[in-house]
């Protein structure tokens, strides 16, 4: 059974987006299924701060035994922080995907968008 | 689970290694729902393909690949390295759920390569043990992932994936014969010697037309659905092309990493 907090934001592609205690910046991840799904993630390669990306363009990729895949940016929005930590413990991805697995902060260009992503029920669903 | 799906065998001969790629990846790109794409194909020229994410550039000695007329390709799935010279290589192209996600979809397509594999009478078994390695652990046919397909302690199969939108691409490689220990040799000897199994060592003499029709029975009994020989469509050339020159062919891509 994944983990689905009622507090985030989904993508029918498995990212979520996690309010920060900033307004407007959000981190995103992959989702408990989604790291289910992949395996040991091995490898995640993640954009350069400061570079802005729009809805569902590829911010980065994860590789896990073998299988290479395309991360998708929830929402339009600049790249802030990247969790740096991922570089020497990409694992964290499984072990912690919603804490310490984070990939990037992303500041949202218009939060009114954030009314198109999947509450938790609904990405439940969507799963199921 | 796939039984439903409608399976396209392309044929394809020996190609560069930035072709290859940039065919497969291409297939994936321009998939269509409820559609499958089983190419077969080889290379024209000796090459090392490397994993999407696997560090390279100040790993192998170039100028030792010049003289042994080895090309290099970066490939757009993970895992590592593989000496690609006397094989016959695949790719599974189908819609990212139709065979139960990467991993199962792994499993599926080797259970269907074993029995292929089995059927010329390679006595061949899927593992279900194996280690997790990163991109920077040495050559593919080092050490087997979960699901592999073994003939006896030695791997045969060398396989990798990429999801990219609605797509999974699986490709790999069936050793008919070759030494995967030039790799070792290019890298300076970093990680140690692979031998894998390979076809000619289990079978002794072996066609590549009969493993390339094995594949597509072993595929065609285990996956389902209807099967026809099929050509690349208009789109996948043209993205193909698009692929081969902005990335495959690029020394940039290449040697990214």
């Amino acid at each position: 059974m994944s983990d689905i907090p009622s507090d985030l934001l989904y993508t029918e592609e498995h990212e979520y987006l996690r309010p920060s205690s900033e307004d407007g910046i959000f981190f995103v991840g992959i989702t408990d299924y989604a790291q289910g799904e992949l395996g040991d993630v091995v490898y995640i390669e993640l954009p350069d701060t400061g570079i802005s990306f729009s809805k569902m363009e590829v911010f980065g990729t994860i590789e896990a035994v073998k299988a290479v895949s395309d991360l998708y940016s929830p929402i339009s929005g600049e790249v802030i922080e990247i969790n740096i930590a991922l570089d020497d413990d990409p694992s964290l991805v499984n072990t912690d995907p919603y804490g310490d697995g984070w990939m990037i902060k992303l500041r949202v260009d218009d939060e009114g968008d954030l009314d198109a992503l999947l509450d938790s029920d609904r990405y439940e669903d969507h799963i199921s | 689970m796939s039984s439903s799906l409608k399976w396209r065998v392309i044929r394809d001969g020996p190609r560069t290694g930035p072709d290859n790629m940039a065919l497969d990846h291409a297939l994936a790109v321009c998939f269509r729902e409820s559609r499958g794409v089983l190419r077969l194909y080889s290379w024209m020229e000796a090459t090392v393909s490397l994993g999407r994410n696997e560090p390279a550039r100040s790993l192998y000695d170039r100028s030792s690949a010049v003289e042994q007329e080895i090309e290099f390709v970066r490939r757009p799935t993970g895992g590592r390295a593989v000496l690609h010279s006397n094989e016959v290589t695949y790719a599974i192209v189908v819609p990212i759920r139709a065979l139960g996600g990467p991993r199962a979809s792994y499993i599926e397509i080797n259970r269907g390569l074993a029995e292929g594999l089995s059927s010329i009478g390679a006595a061949v078994t899927v593992t279900d043990h194996g280690e997790v390695l990163s991109p920077d652990a040495g050559a593919c046919f080092g050490v087997p992932a979960p699901g592999e397909i073994m003939v006896g302690e030695k791997k045969l199969v060398g396989s990798a994936q990429l999801r990219v939108g609605g797509a999974l691409l699986q490709h790999g490689s069936i050793i008919i014969d070759g030494d995967q220990s030039v790799l070792n040799r290019l890298t300076g000897n970093l990680h140690d010697v692979v031998h894998p199994a390979t076809l000619r060592s289990v079978l002794g003499v072996v066609h590549q037309d009969e493993v390339v029709f094995g594949i597509i029975e072993g595929l065609q009994h285990v996956l389902g659905g209807f099967w026809e020989e099929g050509q690349y469509l208009s789109e996948e050339r043209e993205e193909a092309d698009r692929l081969e020159r902005h990335r495959y062919s690029q020394e940039e891509w290449t040697w990214r990493r």
